[in-house]
């Protein structure tokens, strides 16, 4: 598998640690189910760890956004982390820079959500 | 409720079932009757007579000498049937039978019961190997090769030879058991995601016990069940019982060393209760029958994938269609442009249209994913561009409504990356939108590079998302190169350093003194040589427009 997840929490937000590539078929199937489940076990404070991606295609990338509108549709916030440079031109590229709130700072990231709520 | 039929059960304790098709069926020791039974000395020449009378059947007796009972009641009129009623007349008892297999559900057909009140019984178990190593000259040997099991094992094996479809075939075995061994009744069970689903059945209310069933399944046993003396092996699970039945076998449909399901059948028979020689027969046939559908099942599915790839290479076909086959000729302008896909179908679109006033509009696109969920998006958005581009010319304006339609309609973890631009063959005025698409490489004559940045967001994720239209100039012998993210994320094997935009860039400078043809052969020749073989991993799309010098 080129991808890797892993759920902790910080506060009142779920982190989830994404290791690896985000392509199209099983990780982009992992990562939606990872996030279903976390809205199913009633957080919808998820902030997605990018630190360690190398790589997303297009069906990852889309991904990515279904599950941004899928936790706003919850009434959650879906936000991502640590972007590496590759993963930054895409979203400078697509212009989903506009879609994502991104934050570099984990202890920001999680303290973005309480300020929000 | 159509299918009526008769199960007729003669002294010799054989089976026939005969489709009540017509809509009169005679019976008789006369040979002008549908049913003749001239060596049966209880009938008269015309016995008696089955006839349809609007749903029902009815059986008339046609002034027999010895008569005709219905559920061993002599009948004096006409009598309407039901199903599961018994005729007898002479030596023949007959079973009236109402819906075939297809009509009855599970739920109805059988039950398995786990407790019940046990009566005493014996069982005979044995398996296909035991059957098979069986030596002419041991006990059951002789019975099991008669001349009558030989001839229904080579009835079987041409019957099953025949293409059929699967429930058909389902039908056929089962009715090859029953006969085979003078069955009153039968079932053919095949195990689907561990759930055993009746697939044929003659009869209904079947009542199987858990036992029976487990150990077919389980042991690879075919089993034989009387209830005259008590078992100890499995009356000891309390679950053998046979409402009324006397005699039941049930044996493993299986293949080498999968089961597949299990064939049961019962007999009321009780001059001629089934046999240890009964058993091997079935047992052999089962095996038979199971090698049949496994390969019948396995023909099914190679018919699904054939169909599927066929269909398959008609949609590659269609959206080749919907592509460019050549350019537009444009007086000051060379285009080129190729799309090669990595799967039969892909996601990547390319477009010329001609504007008034002789301007060339140009798109290309790239939709999120692959194969064929992003070559149905890619015809919904070449459809759409038709017809914009018939109202419009504006950039900006047709990606606004492009985005809006497709945002409506789109599954939301896809989206289109799309650059439109509209060259001015005159001017070289090009005016573009791009849309989240890999920006476009603009080269000079002098072989200095623009890449043509900015835009809005991809399409089909903000739905009242802003585009703007931007302009550059291109000046006689430059070159603009507009393709997907397949050109520049080409990697060889085992690498993950990818094309990129530089070395496209270097190839562009390199020959943009040439023909926009050549400029394209270049490109594909580098990228070729840069995947070293592997293939692309992504669809391809690359367009050349060059403004003659």
């Amino acid at each position: 598998m080129s991808l890797s997840v892993k759920t902790r929490t910080s506060g009142i937000v779920a982190i989830v640690d994404l290791q690896g590539r985000i392509t199209l078929g099983e990780p982009t199937g992992l990562l939606r189910d990872t996030v279903k489940s976390i809205l199913a076990g009633g957080n919808k404070n998820i902030l997605l760890n990018l630190g360690e991606v190398s790589y997303i295609d297009s069906a990852g990338l889309g991904e990515l956004v279904g599950c941004s509108t899928t936790v706003r549709n919850a009434g959650g916030k879906l936000k991502l982390m640590q972007l590496q440079k590759k993963i930054q031109d895409l979203m400078q590229i697509t212009k989903l820079f506009t879609v994502f709130e991104v934050i570099d700072d984990e202890t920001a990231a999680v303290a973005s959500y309480g300020a929000a709520s | 409720m159509t299918d009526a039929e008769l199960v007729i059960q003669s002294p010799d304790g054989n089976s026939r079932i005969i489709p009540l098709g017509v809509d009169r069926v005679g019976l008789g020791r006369s040979s002008n009757n549908e049913l003749c039974y001239p060596d049966d000395s209880g009938l008269s020449r015309q016995h008696l007579a089955f006839e349809k009378s609007g749903d029902d059947w009815i059986v008339r007796d046609l002034g027999s000498k010895n008569g005709t009972q219905v559920n061993g009641t002599r009948i004096a009129g006409p009598h309407v049937l039901k199903s599961g009623d018994r005729i007898t007349a002479g030596h023949l008892v007959m079973v009236h039978r109402v819906g075939g297999a297809e009509t009855l559900s599970p739920g109805h057909t059988v039950c398995f019961v786990p407790e019940a009140d046990s009566p005493s019984s014996t069982t005979v178990a044995t398996n296909l190997e035991g059957v098979l190593s069986q030596k002419p000259g041991s006990i059951t040997a002789p019975e099991m090769a008669s001349a009558n099991s030989v001839q229904i094992l080579i009835r079987a094996g041409q019957e099953l030879s025949s293409h059929r479809p699967l429930p058909e075939l389902f039908r056929v075995i089962l009715d090859l058991s029953i006969e085979a061994v003078g069955a009153t009744r039968g079932l053919l069970l095949i195990l689907e995601k561990n759930e055993l689903v009746v697939r044929a059945a003659n009869g209904d209310n079947f009542e199987i016990s858990t036992a029976v069933r487990d150990r077919v399944l389980n042991e690879k046993t075919s089993l034989l069940v009387h209830d005259a003396q008590f078992d100890a092996d499995l009356a000891g699970r309390q679950s053998i019982v046979m409402q009324g039945m006397r005699s039941i076998m049930a044996v493993p449909l299986q293949t080498r060393d999968l089961v597949i399901g299990l064939i049961y059948v019962d007999t009321q028979n009780l001059i001629r209760p089934f046999t240890g020689a009964d058993l091997s027969l079935l047992t052999v046939m089962a095996n038979v029958a199971a090698i049949r559908l496994e390969q019948a099942r396995l023909n099914e599915v190679e018919q699904v994938e054939r169909v599927m790839a066929r269909e398959l290479s008609q949609a590659a076909e269609i959206q080749r269609g919907l592509l460019p086959s050549i350019p537009p000729s444009i007086p000051g302008i060379e285009l080129a442009g190729c799309n090669l896909s990595c799967r039969t179908v892909g996601g990547d679109y390319y477009d010329y249209f001609l504007f008034p006033g002789g301007r060339l509009g140009i798109v290309v696109a790239d939709v999120a994913g692959k194969g064929m969920p992003a070559a149905m998006m890619m015809s919904k958005l070449q459809a759409h561009m038709q017809v914009f581009a018939e109202e419009a010319e504006d950039p900006a304006v047709i990606v606004k409504r492009l985005n809006r339609n497709i945002a409506a309609k789109c599954p939301n973890n896809r989206f289109i990356t799309f650059f439109l631009g509209v060259l001015d063959p005159e001017t070289g005025e090009f005016r573009y939108c791009n849309a989240g698409h890999n920006p476009p490489l603009l080269v000079r004559r002098d072989r200095s590079i623009e890449m043509l940045e900015g835009g809005g967001i991809i399409l089909g994720i903000v739905p009242d998302a802003e585009y703007e239209t931007q302009t550059v100039q291109l000046d006689r012998g430059d070159l603009i190169a507009l393709y997907s993210d397949g050109v520049t994320e080409s990697m060889p094997f085992e690498s993950e350093e990818e094309f990129g935009e530089e070395k496209l860039g270097k190839v562009l400078k390199a020959n943009v003194g040439l023909h926009a043809k050549v400029v394209m052969d270049h490109v594909l020749a580098a990228i070729t040589e840069w995947t070293a073989g592997a293939g692309f991993a992504d669809d391809v799309t690359l367009v050349i427009a060059r403004r003659q010098p």
